[in-house]
């Protein structure tokens, strides 16, 4: 792992005490001022993963090692966990209407984090309250500060989130999508804030089932299904040539917005399986079009130029 | 603001008229009861029954005895009890009063503390002995009724264990009030205070606890962890902060309740003259004007309180204030 | 070919309890011809729900009028109404709030069936299973033992049971992932050709939109900015809005263009003249004062803009 290398995942697994397996094989790295896309349907494990990198997982059984910075998340102590959360791990979440305390104001629960990590005065605090609400394109931050969390709207709200997030310069912001609660005007205006981000050195990891988001907010993607990263790469290369069957037909699945319009969606035929009845060879294996008898063993890891994929299509 | 406070005001009155009408037509209105004979009482003379008759107008139209009960009741104040031979009623609920508000104000202190302590340390440990341990005892403390616990207490303190160390600073039964001696007053009113509170502890702790457990996963206590808050501050700070509500408007229900004569159990087993041992006097000897004066009491208790929980609710939850809940 | 439902100048007001009137369907008119599909799209609170609930009158308009396959039915009594019921039905978002989950799902579907004494219950249900791609042993199940879309095409079987001839599905597929949503769209479009279904599907996800209807009208603050054929609008925008909203989908063949300012105002204190200019990005004096009204532009296009951005032929940029 080189010098660069803010956060590596390495063959994280997941499970409940009773056995239910929710990781199952997830592998990831992230660089400074890179923005890795964590894609995936619902109960793929994309918010799983976001939420053990953040130590907000109670009552797992976890095997594998989260890297941040050279230490191993999974091995320290309640302390250390706390030290490093909205300090040097920030996350920001989808609904920042419920993610905010609906009974206090917006500046003081960010005045909250500040003061949590740093021995700043209440009026030190909320000066740099002011400053990155402001900074977030927050109209009259001095004033926004002062409402409560329903007097603003969504937009905005996910603004201050964003705000408190930054408040304690944290080298990785995680984003579990933060933009699915928001109409598309102000979700583009809320990405082009997460891209500037980018630019001050954090990295990014923005969790999203939306391969539009990931290609206009991120430099890195990978895909997730039913617990495993099936492929991870550049954005560019996975998104022009993709590898692994199911990314192929996520991509294929999403409506286009020109060209001509087909008269049937090449859907993905049947569900995601549950947690419980997940196949022991490739996960994909019963949806995949591309389906042969060695797919019933677990493919192993193969590199293909900038991108790693999990099939046998590829495995030599 | 100041059209809501009044909207408010207007709401109260109409609330307390509907009550006094309402208690008044059970007690005088009701066809084939003679209330001129209730209220003055059994055995009285043809006398003593036609000064009733015109005093309270009971020869006029019910609106007009109406109006003249409200009358003597809040203008003029000289309801006054034909079984007590005479005694003022208004005078009376008035010194009872003081009483009762001392009785509740020491119970509402054991119930608010112990409770607090028992439904936070419960929710942090859920499912452990301890949790299990202290919903067990919050369950006995529910189903003892206080009569019977109030028997048990003034037999272990007042008879059977009274001269030992433990009791011996436990004074015969009766109230002390404030002003004579601020000790004695406490003295009296503990073992009742702390009787009467036992139930109201073991309902709280289990309300907290369950409200506690369902902040805890709401998506704003997850921020919070997310922010760096160690554990102390999730569930005191934020926690609470989530679950006190529904906290706090049984809380006003209750005191309003138990100062409008609902601690009447505790005080007639401890012999405090409060309003409720009042209220119980009336019941007994049928003294209407007595009860309508207690009732009209309670319900000006209970008005009042349900207003200071609305505004206590603005305060704690913004978003009530401006009429709309979530988005 | 006569139109299947006409609304004219469609309109509905709230009053909120402060007193003040929150107009959420401001003046609306549009016409669904039999089997047609149409879209209507928007952000949150431009009124398309609302919109999608009045042409059902599933909630009363403040004033204009419907008319549903010739018959007036604007003030229509709610028994006359039951009448027309089986031919006007909804889909909505939340798939499973709108199932009993005490309720399997054959009782779900011959609910309807029995409730207007249709005969062949057993036959009908089976049959029904079978056009929403339902195995016959889903009739068994309970709502909770149903993946998201297979609870979502148990809806829409429900909502087809009686034929009726118009359906309004309120953001159907939004609540669904990607591969699972394709499959949905796939349903509705194959069910529209076989039964000659008219719809109306509410959204605010253009490429659904475009995949799913024939006509699309984009809403801005309770009313219609545009108007036309689907693939039409959506390659060549007439409206400074609806280009916005194109412009503001992220995609992957090409960076994301400089985003709208400021957020939709608040429906209670509309902007003066055009709704939209205090954030359109060619907005003129003009468009402060007078409202622009819905006009047709040629080729089935309908715009209320004074500076539309396409020409009457509908392409090439205006001055």
């Amino acid at each position: 792992m080189d010098a660069e290398t803010l956060l590596s995942i390495e063959d994280l697994r997941l499970a409940l005490p009773d056995g239910r397996v929710l990781l199952d094989g997830v592998s990831l790295s992230l660089a400074r001022g890179e923005a890795l896309g964590v894609v995936g349907e619902s109960g793929s494990g994309k918010s799983l993963t976001a939420m053990t990198v953040m130590g907000l997982l109670p009552d797992v059984r976890s095997s594998g090692a989260v890297r941040f910075r050279a230490r191993d998340l999974l091995m320290q102590d309640a302390r250390a966990w706390r030290r490093l959360r909205g300090k040097e791990i920030a996350m920001i979440f989808q609904d920042p209407m419920t993610a905010f305390l609906p009974v206090r104001r917006v500046g003081a629960q960010i005045d909250e984090q500040i003061r949590l990590h740093e021995k700043l005065s209440r009026r030190e605090a909320r000066a740099r309250t002011v400053r990155l609400l402001g900074e977030m394109g927050v109209p009259d931050p001095a004033a926004a500060a002062e409402r409560f969390p329903h007097q603003l709207s969504g937009g905005l709200r996910q603004r201050a989130m964003i705000a408190m997030a930054l408040s304690c310069a944290p080298a990785l912001l995680i984003a579990d999508e933060p933009t699915t609660a928001l109409d598309v005007t102000v979700q583009a205006q809320i990405l082009v804030l997460l891209t500037r981000l980018r630019e001050t050195g954090a990295g990014l990891m923005l969790i999203t089932h939306d391969m539009g988001v990931v290609a206009q907010a991120c430099t890195h993607v990978a895909v997730l299904y039913a617990g495993v990263v099936v492929e991870r790469g550049p954005v560019r290369a996975v998104l022009d040539a993709p590898l692994h069957p199911y990314t192929r037909a996520l991509l294929a699945a999403m409506p286009p917005l020109d060209g001509p319009r087909p008269a049937h969606l090449p859907a993905i035929a049947g569900q995601p399986p549950a947690p419980d009845a997940r196949p022991p060879g490739c996960v994909f294996a019963p949806r995949c079009p591309q389906v042969r008898p060695d797919c019933a063993i677990r493919p192993p890891v193969v590199r293909m130029g900038e991108q790693e994929v999990v099939c046998v299509l590829y495995a030599s | 603001m100041l059209r809501m406070l009044a909207a408010r005001l207007g709401q109260m009155v109409f609330v307390l008229f509907g009550i006094s009408v309402l208690v008044f037509g059970v007690f005088f209105a009701t066809p084939g009861a003679d209330p001129t004979a209730r209220i003055a009482g059994r055995g009285a003379s043809p006398e003593v029954m036609a000064r009733v008759r015109s005093a309270y107008g009971f020869d006029r139209p019910l609106p007009v005895q109406y109006a003249r009960m409200m009358e003597k009741l809040f203008v003029s104040r000289d309801l006054t009890s034909f079984v007590d031979h005479g005694a003022p009623v208004v005078p009376e609920v008035m010194a009872a009063a003081p009483v009762t508000l001392s009785l509740v104000l020491w119970a509402s202190l054991f119930w608010v503390v112990f409770s607090l302590a028992i439904g936070i340390v419960s929710a942090v440990l859920r499912d452990s002995w301890v949790d299990r341990f202290f919903m067990g005892i919050g369950l006995l403390g529910l189903s003892m009724p206080v009569f019977w616990l109030g028997e048990v207490v003034n037999l272990v303190t007042q008879s059977r264990f009274h001269d030992t160390w433990l009791f011996s600073w436990v004074p015969p039964l009766g109230y002390v009030p404030f002003s004579e001696s601020p000790l004695g007053w406490a003295r009296a009113l503990l073992l009742p205070a702390l009787t009467l509170s036992v139930a109201f502890i073991g309902l709280y702790a289990r309300v907290l606890r369950a409200e506690l457990l369902a902040a805890m996963g709401e998506d704003a206590i997850r921020t919070a962890r997310a922010k760096g808050a160690g554990p102390a501050r999730v569930w005191l700070w934020h926690g609470l902060r989530l679950s006190w509500l529904s906290y706090v408007s049984l809380f006003g229900m209750d005191f309003a309740q138990l100062v409008g004569g609902g601690a009447l159990l505790t005080e007639v087993v401890f012999a405090l003259p409060g309003v409720g041992r009042l209220t119980y006097q009336g019941l007994n000897t049928l003294d209407l004007p007595l009860i309508m004066a207690t009732v009209m009491y309670a319900a000006v208790f209970v008005v009042l309180a349900n207003a200071v929980i609305d505004g206590v609710y603005a305060l704690l939850d913004p978003r009530i204030a401006e009429g709309r809940h979530g988005r | 070919m006569s139109a299947l439902l006409e609304a004219k100048d469609l309109e509905r007001r709230y009053r909120l309890r402060d007193g003040r009137e929150l107009q959420a369907v401001a003046g609306v008119s549009l016409t669904i011809a039999p089997g047609e599909a149409l879209a209507l799209v928007g952000e949150s609170g431009c009124g398309k729900s609302t919109l999608g609930r009045l042409l059902l009158r599933l909630d009363d308009p403040t004033s204009g009028t419907l008319r549903f396959d010739g018959e007036e039915i604007t003030t229509l009594s709610e028994r006359r109404l039951r009448a027309l019921r089986p031919r006007m039905q909804m889909v909505f978002q939340d798939s499973y709030a709108s199932l009993n989950p005490r309720r399997t799902a054959g009782d779900a579907l011959a609910e309807p069936l029995r409730i207007h004494r249709r005969p062949g219950v057993a036959a009908r249900v089976r049959e029904l299973l079978g056009l929403v791609g339902l195995p016959e042993a889903a009739a068994a199940k309970f709502p909770h033992e149903f993946s998201g879309g297979q609870r979502q095409r148990l809806n829409i079987a429900r909502a087809i049971a009686l034929g009726p001839a118009l359906i309004v599905a309120d953001e159907p597929v939004s609540a669904l992932d990607v591969s699972v949503q394709a499959q949905i769209i796939n349903l509705f479009r194959d069910l529209q050709a076989r039964l000659g279904l008219a719809c109306v599907f509410i959204s605010h996800d253009l490429a659904v939109v475009r995949q799913m209807a024939d006509r699309i009208a984009v809403m801005y603050l309770g009313a219609i900015v545009e108007e036309g054929e689907g693939m039409a609008v959506l390659a060549a925008p007439a409206h400074p809005y609806t280009r916005a909203l194109l412009d503001a989908v992220p995609r992957a063949d090409r960076p994301l263009p400089p985003p709208l300012s400021g957020e939709v105002p608040s429906p209670i204190s509309p902007p003066s003249g055009c709704r939209f200019h205090p954030r359109c990005p060619i907005a003129r004096d003009r468009c402060g004062i007078e409202t622009p009204a819905l006009r047709m532009t040629g080729t089935g296009r309908a715009v209320a803009c004074h500076f539309p951005l396409v020409s009457e032929a509908g392409s090439g940029f205006s001055s």
